[in-house]
């Protein structure tokens, strides 16, 4: 089935009377993920918005539950997450995004069920690109930027129309509502996309593994800020600091985005602080995304949007990463085996 | 510029071959046209990756506090990056015969992506070096800035309730990523407020409330001592005007203690690190 272009609005404006509608919108100068509005551009022709729709899952804050005290007793409620909503027009690095937090929250013990409620209420959408940008690199990953892996709904863009599937059963169910605005069509073969960024990808665990105590961290790091952008930008990264808002007998506990490059982010009781550097944060950061992650779950934590790549205010380039990594094991830096460079505390 | 960029490889080298610096610090080229990053050059089989061009849009007075050792480094300075050298040498953060400052007069840098000269150096009032060891280049005559405080000069004629709708919506935005104190060369605090988990002056929700008790905290803090070098809004991913509120700080104290550029020099007190019996004190 085809959703013709100009029926997109009429689509997301029935959609949005039943489910909170994020889109990828334009404002205050930059793409992200928003709730759609009548009569609002949706950017779906763009590549990568700027940031991540990561939050429509896994809000910045979130609260956890609220308690009060009154006398001897004590109430508490926790907080259910019930609003439907509507990824729409989710790339495919988002996707292979969302599966990889689907994995941390969702598996292995134990499930959040914060999150969970919140990825039972949404439809996933996805989009397949036609343009990737210039810092796009999902493809050193695997990833097939026209297939949304872990979406409910492919879209596939024909020209003056999205070809329209279901992935799952929750996206025929879904189709139901969609069909008054669907026509007959077929899919035109997935145009041929041009990555200017590509990378060989298969070594980097084993390069991080044995670089560890290399001194490419402590320049690399050097130049680091100890900023959060790259983390908070990120589709992936999912670390979370809990902490409580106290007003005398009343208050809430929540939880809030935490980076690892933050330099209180490993800090435990007593000060200890057992990655005290930058280049300790740092190396930790590429560690997880190209190599522990992978350890626990089998796949990349990175999934080459390059959002970090183009936000970073130092600079820092993941995809460098890789290539340095590379050619220093190439030209068997690993023997080298030290940190020349002596660290310094920051 | 090439002939600035080919002065200072030339210079790199022969300082680091005859022992005057343990590193340099400079730029090098990113992946994209235009995209530059800061970088360290410790041999000289290094130092053709220094570039200097118009997109060298990182300041690098910061960098060489972290190292607290002896080691001595050299650092490229424009006007922003010598300012903040001195800001530094003024606050005890580094002594100046640690460092070896290689000065370059700046003709102002672009985004590589709009080829647009940036903001931060369309304001700059001191393009020129402040303080090195050697220039490369010949002094600019540093050309009329627009007036820098136009933009606060706009935000005092509205209301305060317009006033206040304006600031709450510009850090309703911020995703408190610390970018901003990151970067910034007043920001020397060997352990920031903003991390005092336990002592709880700043909270950890991002919510209105937290956003602008950082923002607006770190205005104060950096108050006066503020370079304005617009780092903060270079890297702030939310794109955020946090010049403004610098700016009226700044403005203000012009307006109650006289001018004062800071990092003119290494020794002038600044307003509020010091009083004058004849000191504004209206709030007495």
């Amino acid at each position: 089935m085809i959703l013709k272009k100009e029926r997109l609005n009429d689509l997301l404006e029935a959609l949005a009377s039943k489910a909170t509608v994020y889109v990828p919108r334009e404002l205050d100068g930059q793409t992200r993920f928003a709730p759609f509005a009548k009569g609002s551009a949706v950017e779906l022709g763009k590549a990568k918005t700027v940031f991540s729709p990561k939050e429509t899952l896994f809000p910045q804050t979130e609260t956890l539950y609220t308690y009060a005290q009154l006398g001897e007793d004590i109430t508490l409620c926790e907080t259910v997450n019930t609003t439907n909503q509507v990824l729409f027009g989710v790339r495919s690095c988002d996707t292979y995004s969302i599966e990889r937090l689907d994995e941390v929250f969702l598996t292995r013990t134990f499930i959040d069920t914060l999150y969970l409620e919140r990825r039972n209420n949404t439809l996933i959408v996805a989009l397949g690109c036609t343009e990737p940008d210039r810092s796009c690199f999902c493809t050193s990953f695997g990833i097939d930027p026209a297939a949304g892996t872990g979406a409910d709904i492919q879209l596939t863009d024909t020209g003056d129309g999205y070809f329209v599937e279901a992935l799952t059963g929750r996206g025929t169910e879904a189709l139901q509502a969609w069909s008054p605005f669907l026509t007959e069509g077929q899919k035109t073969a997935a145009r041929e996309l041009t990555f200017s960024l590509a990378l060989d990808t298969s070594n980097v665990k084993d390069s991080l593994e044995q670089l560890f105590e290399h001194a490419y961290w402590n320049d690399l790091s050097m130049k680091c800020l100890g900023c959060g952008t790259c983390a908070f930008v990120c589709p992936t990264c999912h670390c979370f600091d809990m902490s409580q808002n106290n007003k005398g007998n009343t208050g809430y506990r929540f939880r809030t985005w935490d980076s690892c490059t933050f330099s209180d982010y490993s800090m435990m009781a007593g000060f200890h602080n057992p990655r005290p550097t930058k280049m300790r944060r740092l190396r930790n950061r590429f560690m997880h995304k190209l190599s522990f992650f992978s350890d626990r779950y089998g796949s990349s934590l990175c999934c080459g949007c390059g959002r970090c790549i183009e936000l970073c205010p130092a600079g820092i380039d993941i995809s460098r990463v890789i290539e340095d990594t590379s050619s220093l094991m190439g030209a068997g830096a690993e023997q080298q085996g030290s940190t020349a460079v002596k660290e310094v505390a920051s | 510029m090439a002939n600035t960029q080919e002065t200072l490889r030339e210079r790199a080298r022969i300082l680091l071959e005859d022992g005057t610096l343990d590193y340099l610090i400079g730029w090098e080229a990113g992946r994209f046209e235009g995209q530059t990053t800061p970088l360290i050059i410790r041999t000289v089989a290094d130092v053709d990756r220094l570039i200097y061009n118009e997109y060298c849009v990182h300041l690098l007075a910061k960098y060489p506090l972290a190292d607290k050792t002896t080691k001595k480094i050299g650092v490229v300075v424009r006007g922003c990056d010598a300012r903040g050298i001195n800001l530094a040498l003024k606050d005890g953060q580094i002594e100046r015969d640690r460092l070896y400052l290689l000065g370059i007069p700046c003709q102002g840098m672009k985004d590589a992506q709009t080829g647009e000269e940036l903001k931060k150096c369309r304001e700059c009032t001191h393009r020129n070096p402040v303080v090195y060891d050697e220039l490369l280049g010949d002094l600019l005559e540093q050309s009329a800035v627009a007036d820098r405080f136009a933009e606060v000069n706009r935000i005092e004629s509205l209301s305060a309730d317009e006033r206040y709708d304006y600031w709450a919506d510009v850090f309703s935005r911020c995703i408190r990523c610390k970018a901003c104190r990151d970067v910034c060369p007043t920001c020397t605090c060997k352990e920031c407020f903003t991390d005092q988990a336990a002592k709880g002056w700043q909270g950890k929700e991002t919510s209105l409330a937290e956003n602008q008790n950082y923002g607006i905290t770190r205005m104060f803090h950096s108050g006066e001592r503020c370079l304005e070098c617009g780092e903060c809004e270079r890297v702030c991913p939310k794109g955020l005007p946090l010049m403004q509120l610098n700016r009226k700080v700044i403005k203000d104290v012009h307006e109650l203690f006289g001018e004062y550029i800071a990092g003119i020099d290494d020794c002038t007190p600044s307003p509020l690190d010091h009083y004058q019996l004849d000191d504004v004190e209206e709030f007495m």
